[in-house]
């Protein structure tokens, strides 16, 4: 009753904004349920997107240094400060399954300080939380600290990383309004036991264990936003963030200008001047001269923005520290004037644009 | 005589009774879990609903520390407003007209600053004070301060149709805009503690919104704001006037309208 209430406090709109039949395509279809377990009401629609159905799938990647355990709580505590319930109620099924106690997890959900989670554990999360909340960004002692604790640079960056990747997941859940996963019932039902044996002894330890570091290769690396994605090199999660940037700044669905922009816009508001310089060196070759662009962050609009930028540069802003039912409400209202791939592809961008400038604190780091 | 049959019906008493206990326990654990969920369930509410209204972190300070330790220096917008008309209105009207017309104004002009990304800091009597720019950061928060005057000042003429509907007076808005950096924290004491800004500019943005009378102007804004805003705002400079606690004149442009929104009243 407990777990249904504190999830249930999150104000979250009844309707996905991205729902639709299922992928016809077996072979897609057989994909999603490996990822997620279920058919999601917004795979279908998704499949016109494949850069943002792999991201969304690509979120549990291997890891190298961090514990699933610690994967584990990172994006409960990370879902939890969003306020995204879709993920929010994912994690904490998953940490049920992997034999987390009731009770323990309600601690560690009300105040991780005062859990009885390892010191290293605590740590990791009150990091991950200050690099997602980003007000403001974590500063360059407080990499320190964490240095002098005991953690590697790789294991903070992982860290970091694992922590925006789940900013990826939260938004795109959020924007669109992802109903609760029917999964969360998992945990309810008389087989429970035997599916947490076999997710303690068998999926932790086994499937998702780290998996040895990868060979170091920043030119695999380079590319859009390389000054922040490079520094994960030695990391498995390294491949997701590049893979996820280039298809979607590839992505024909909506004009690459108008990707840029809102990226920007978000790197504004979240003061990242990094993030910033990216897409004025790659808007010179998108149509979006470096003019045109101060315009748009400066003004949250510009006199050559067509239609279409006019609604989505305001709204990106919005999604960087969204009440769910307030972002869902404008998404809502704007979803008439846009198609199904155009919105989709707008959140995604947004979702990735939140998850790199947030990244981005781990720069005052090297 | 036959000690066995009393063991035995001793024995059953005492399992009988045992078992009693063990109920009457069991069933207040359960009432007291009840409760202890019940009262985890309102500091959670509590705690997420203060997480809107100040950082999290401070939030999280004073969940641990028992009080805020942190201030901080953020560039912030500030607006003051008053209900122009309201002693008038509290003269002729019953106290709870008063106050229920008083309840139907912050209504209308919180949902305005909200919308356009403000934060009502406090309510003082008939006034309040907002800000933009906190506890978030706001890189357009000039911007959305005069943007949501503008609201505000729609909001109020829509609310005087209401108003006149029931025969009651009229009321306006008056607001003033000022832009700098503050101290910003939980301030108060151990029962009563708000997430507000203090320092020279608050008092320089009160002080702008007193000049709206001698202006005769609903909305004014420094020169601080001014530069925050671009050609889409209809500006009229207004003479420098001495204001109280200031050796220089204060220069204040009234806002006629925002080319992509609210036109002047």
């Amino acid at each position: 009753m407990t777990v249904q209430t504190v999830l249930n406090q999150i104000v979250w709109s009844g309707e996905c904004l991205a729902a639709g039949p299922p992928p016809a395509d077996k072979k897609i279809l057989a994909k999603i349920r490996k990822g997620f377990g279920y058919v999601p009401e917004f795979a279908g629609p998704m499949t016109g997107l494949p850069w943002l159905l792999d991201t969304v799938l690509l979120t549990d990647p291997p890891l190298t240094y961090v514990s699933p355990r610690r994967k584990d709580l990172i994006s409960l505590v990370v879902s939890q400060d969003s306020s995204c319930r879709y993920c929010y109620g994912l994690s904490r099924t998953l940490l049920r399954l992997t034999g987390m106690p009731e009770s323990r997890l309600h601690t560690v959900e009300t105040d991780f300080f005062s859990s009885s989670l390892p010191a290293s554990d605590r740590q990791a999360l009150d990091f991950a939380r200050k690099i997602v909340r980003a007000n403001p960004r974590p500063a360059a002692d407080e990499f320190d600290d964490l240095l002098k604790s005991g953690f590697t640079r790789l294991e903070i960056t992982e860290v970091a990383a694992i922590a925006c990747l789940h900013v990826v997941t939260n938004r795109i859940s959020t924007l669109i309004a992802a109903q609760p996963a029917p999964l969360e019932g998992l945990t309810d039902h008389w087989y429970s036991p035997l599916l947490r044996v076999f997710f303690q002894f068998f999926v932790n330890p086994v499937i998702r264990r780290p998996k040895p570091p990868p060979p170091s290769n920043p030119a695999a690396l380079a590319g859009p936003f390389e000054r922040i994605i490079q520094p994960l090199d030695g990391l498995h999660i390294a491949r997701v963030y590049r893979q996820a940037v280039d298809s979607a700044l590839a992505s024909p669905v909506l004009p690459r200008r108008t990707k840029l922009m809102v990226w920007a816009v978000i790197a504004k508001t979240l003061d990242c001047p990094a993030c910033i310089e990216e897409p004025r060196r790659l808007g010179e070759d998108a149509g979006l001269p470096p003019e045109l662009l101060d315009e748009v962050i400066e003004r949250l609009g510009g006199k050559d923005l067509t239609p279409m930028e006019n609604l989505l540069v305001p709204l990106a802003r919005e999604t960087v520290r969204p009440q769910p039912d307030q972002i869902q409400r404008k998404l809502a209202a704007i979803r008439p004037s846009l198609s199904a791939a155009e919105l989709l592809e707008f959140v995604g961008v947004a979702a990735l644009a939140n998850s790199i400038s947030r990244l981005s604190a781990i720069l005052r780091m090297c | 005589m036959d000690i066995q049959p009393v063991l035995l019906a001793a024995c059953l008493a005492a399992v009988l009774l045992l078992s009693w206990l063990n109920w009457i326990l069991r069933a207040r654990v359960v009432k007291l879990r009840a409760t202890l969920d019940s009262v985890t369930r309102d500091m959670e509410h509590m705690q997420r609903s203060f997480h809107r209204f100040a950082p999290q972190d401070v939030v999280e300070d004073i969940l641990h520390r028992g009080v805020a330790t942190r201030g901080e220096r953020r560039t912030v917008t500030i607006m003051f407003a008053d209900l122009v008309g309201f002693t008038s209105l509290s003269e002729k009207t019953a106290p709870e007209v008063v106050v229920t017309v008083l309840n139907g104004y912050f209504q209308a002009v919180s949902q305005a600053i909200s919308r356009h990304n403000g934060f009502v800091s406090k309510f003082m009597g008939d006034g309040l004070m907002a800000l933009f720019g906190a506890p978030e950061p706001n890189p357009w928060q000039a911007m959305d301060g005069v943007r949501a005057a503008l609201a505000m000042r729609d909001a109020v003429a829509e609310y005087n149709i209401q108003l006149r509907s029931k025969g009651l007076p009229e009321i306006g808005v008056s607001i003033g805009l000022h832009r700098g950096e503050v101290i910003a924290g939980v301030i108060g004491s151990s029962e009563l503690v708000e997430y507000t800004v203090i320092g020279d500019v608050v008092n320089t943005a009160a002080r702008i919104e007193s000049l709206t009378r001698a202006h005769g102007a609903d909305i004014l804004i420094s020169a601080a704001v001014r530069d925050g805003l671009d050609e889409r705002f209809e500006l009229e400079v207004r003479p420098p006037m001495a204001v109280k606690g200031k050796k220089e004149p204060v220069a204040t442009w009234r806002v006629l309208s925002c080319k992509d929104g609210a036109p002047a009243s």
